[in-house]
């Protein structure tokens, strides 16, 4: 079957639907898995732990009818996985997020790629937690276990809209935390444009607060590739700051520029310690998916 | 004083709104794009942005240039404010040698002599007219006047040329010269025969050859001479004395086109060429036309038979046709469309055989009137070797004064006839052009580095 482009993957009105989300997940991994990737997944349960009674949701796949046919009553078979995971996502709600690259927002395309990571991550036993923040709000969600409730996720993830920008102060956001005892991941999705190093300050709390940061920096095709129409007026999504430009004459000043303010960037992160990813969204989604798994040991 | 010689072309103008309209149709705003951070964008325009608005300016003001010298340069334009020197103030006149006798013309040049002109012979060299004139040759004014053109021995501004207005003396395209002429030209109104000579006619006759020439045509007559009877030699009362070498001529008495069905059209053209050859040269020609069932092989035996053959195919039998003056075949699938000539000798069949080299009739390519006909029939079957050379010197077919003056174009409308002769800006105007547009593909590709 052929790749859908992420554009065809990604219909805004999937997008806005917990059902729709679903689906876009599922068919972002099922394109991994049919895509080539060093190694497999391994299935949850590849050692078997121990007996848990079930619980709604669960899923069915790790029941063990043996043990229903022998005592009447369910039993999930837990898997001796490393120690459960929360998988943290932190999505970027300002509106530099809104920047279009034919025809894909960046939120949308966060969207899709969390649904895609959350389920997968949902499916192998973790707990997921949904965060979403700009200026104007801050979203954090309790965290969610077993696919049943990948639902409630889907319907936060819907429901995100793009406003202001990157909040100044976090405060406490990340300091309460009831996953003492459990390892923490973090997963940041955003463009990682910053005034006054505010995304900065923020990685390096989460650095600390976490045992992994994955950052996905998502960038748009065209401004990757400075692939705009000849002589238009460039309009800051979140200042309104007007430019006009004549692409055809600046576009190698432009490349040279942002290839180095790129490189500054990786330094940086790679100074922080955290798993950077530069993300081109007119390339397949679900290549984004290979960083994450390996980073989570799947 | 600039001015132009072909000012409609300056409407060439109206397009110069063409790069102007382009150049705004792109300084007009673009669309609004909105993009999630400008600060790559900032600091890179302000590098080259006023250098870059300026040679937007320039490369405007160039093309609009171009535009405008492409413009003045097709309407020819010239200047009075430098002269070509007008050293060579001269007063030419050239004189036709071969008139030189004639009184009117001898009074002009009397004439001419008083008011100081450069009187020379319209010949080789051009010498003067002090030295003997040389009647040898027919001149051609044409190629004798480009040469003063391109010789340079004067710069004239304009040339009196006086001399005859026959076609002869004006061979080939008139070129574009210079100068102004003038032309001073003799018309003949009357009609000249002269002899070219004394053919045989049969075993005991004599005929002379007439060239009859005037200003509308040339044509030959004959005429009988003298005839021999019991030993005598009757002269003909009319003919007068003549001196002439006697030619005998192995010219056909008579004609027979024997054609199949098919080539009705084309047998029919022959004999209409045969029959306009014979008026022209004054040879009676007796001819006969048959269809190829209706012939009979003894009828084309015989000297002064001429013999066309137009069948579909060969004939079955054989005809020793050795004796005839010609024959003139035409045979299916040896067509040469790309001879010129409609008859080429084909002496590989025999000494007087002839090859028809195309169809005559309505279909075929070329569609055939009378007279290219006659022309190559006449040209093959009733020559005057030899004798040509005569009848051209003594043709006096006259050209029509309009041919000779031509159409004032160019340089021809700006001479004034006061020896100040306008220098023309086309070399300036195109090194100008050259090194604008270079200019402007420097300025084009320079302003994307």
């Amino acid at each position: 079957m052929p790749m859908l482009t992420n554009q065809e993957l990604l219909k805004p009105e999937l997008l806005q639907t917990v059902e729709g989300l679903e689906l876009i997940a599922k068919e972002i991994l099922s394109a991994y898995r049919s895509g080539p990737h060093p190694g497999k997944l391994k299935g949850a349960g590849a050692e078997f732990s121990q007996y848990r009674s079930y619980q709604w949701g669960d899923d069915l796949r790790q029941m063990d009818w043996k043990l229903y046919a022998r005592s009447d009553r369910f039993y999930i078979r837990e898997a001796e996985t490393d120690s459960q995971v929360t998988v943290h996502f932190i999505i970027d709600l300002s509106l530099s997020m809104s920047h279009e690259s034919r025809g894909l927002s960046k939120l949308n395309y966060s969207r899709g790629l969390t649904a895609a990571l959350a389920y997968l991550a949902l499916g192998q036993g973790d707990r997921i937690l949904f965060s979403a923040l700009n200026s104007q709000e801050n979203i954090l969600k309790p965290p969610l276990e077993g696919r049943g409730r990948l639902s409630e996720f889907l319907y936060e993830l819907s429901e995100i809209k793009c406003e202001g920008k990157w909040p100044e102060e976090m405060g406490e956001f990340l300091a309460d935390k009831e996953t003492a005892n459990s390892k923490q991941m973090i997963v940041f999705l955003s463009d990682l444009y910053e005034e006054k190093a505010e995304i900065s300050k923020f990685l390096k709390n989460a650095q600390a607060s976490a045992h992994e940061v994955i950052v996905f920096h998502l960038m748009g095709g065209n401004e990757l590739t400075f692939d705009f129409p000849s002589n238009p007026e460039f309009v800051d999504l979140e200042t309104g700051e007007k430019i006009q430009l004549d692409t055809s004459s600046y576009k190698a000043v432009y490349i040279e520029k942002m290839k180095k303010e790129l490189g500054l960037l990786q330094d940086q992160m790679a100074n922080l310690g955290v798993h950077y990813q530069l993300v081109n969204m007119d390339q397949p989604i679900s290549d984004c998916l290979e960083g994450f798994i390996q980073s989570r040991n799947y | 004083m600039i001015f132009f010689t072909e000012p409609l072309y300056l409407f060439g103008l109206v397009g110069l709104a063409i790069p102007l309209l382009i150049h705004l149709w792109n300084q007009k705003k673009g669309k609004s794009i909105q993009i999630g951070s400008v600060r790559w964008l900032r600091g890179i325009e302000s590098k080259k942005a006023k250098r870059l608005q300026l040679s937007q300016w320039w490369l405007l003001l160039l093309r609009c240039l171009i535009l405008v010298l492409l413009s003045f340069i097709i309407s020819s334009p010239f200047t009075n404010w430098f002269f070509s020197k007008p050293e060579n103030l001269v007063k030419l006149a050239l004189v036709d040698p071969q008139i030189h006798q004639e009184d009117t013309i001898k009074a002009k040049l009397v004439e001419l002599k008083k008011e100081g002109f450069d009187i020379r012979w319209l010949s080789q060299g051009f010498p003067t007219i002090e030295t003997p004139p040389k009647k040898d040759r027919i001149i051609n004014y044409w190629s004798l006047l480009k040469e003063i053109d391109i010789k340079k021995h004067w710069r004239p501004d304009t040339i009196h040329v006086i001399g005859r207005s026959l076609i002869k003396n004006f061979r080939g395209k008139r070129p574009k010269f210079s100068f102004h002429v003038n032309w001073h030209l003799l018309f003949s109104e009357g009609n000249d025969r002269q002899l070219i000579e004394l053919q045989s006619a049969g075993l005991d006759s004599l005929k002379a050859v007439f060239s009859n020439s005037s200003k509308n045509g040339t044509f030959i007559s004959q005429q009988k001479y003298a005839t021999l009877e019991k030993d005598q030699l009757l002269e003909n009362a009319n003919a007068g004395q003549m001196e002439s070498p006697i030619k005998k001529r192995d010219w056909a008495d008579s004609v027979v086109v024997v054609h199949s069905l098919e080539f009705e059209e084309d047998a029919q053209l022959i004999i209409a060429g045969f029959r306009a050859v014979s008026r022209y040269t004054g040879h009676s020609l007796v001819l006969n036309k048959v269809l190829e069932k209706d012939f009979i092989k003894e009828e084309i035996q015989g000297e002064g038979k001429g013999l066309v053959l137009l069948l579909e195919k060969p004939l079955k039998y054989e005809l020793s046709m050795e004796n005839n003056p010609f024959v003139l075949l035409y045979n299916k699938g040896k067509e040469d469309y790309g001879l010129k000539e409609l008859i080429k000798h084909s002496p590989e069949n025999g000494v007087n055989y002839f090859n028809l080299t195309r169809r005559l009739n309505s279909d075929s390519e070329i569609l055939p009137s009378e007279l290219p006909v006659a022309e190559s029939l006449l040209v093959n079957f009733f020559t005057l070797r030899d004798a040509e050379n005569r009848v051209h010197k003594l043709d006096q077919r006259g050209i029509d004064i309009q041919q000779v003056k031509g159409i004032n174009k160019g340089l021809s409308k700006v001479l004034t006839g006061e020896g100040n002769k306008p220098k023309s800006l086309y070399p300036f105007l195109w090194v100008l052009m050259v090194i604008l547009l270079t200019l402007e593909r420097f300025v084009a590709v320079g302003k994307t580095i």
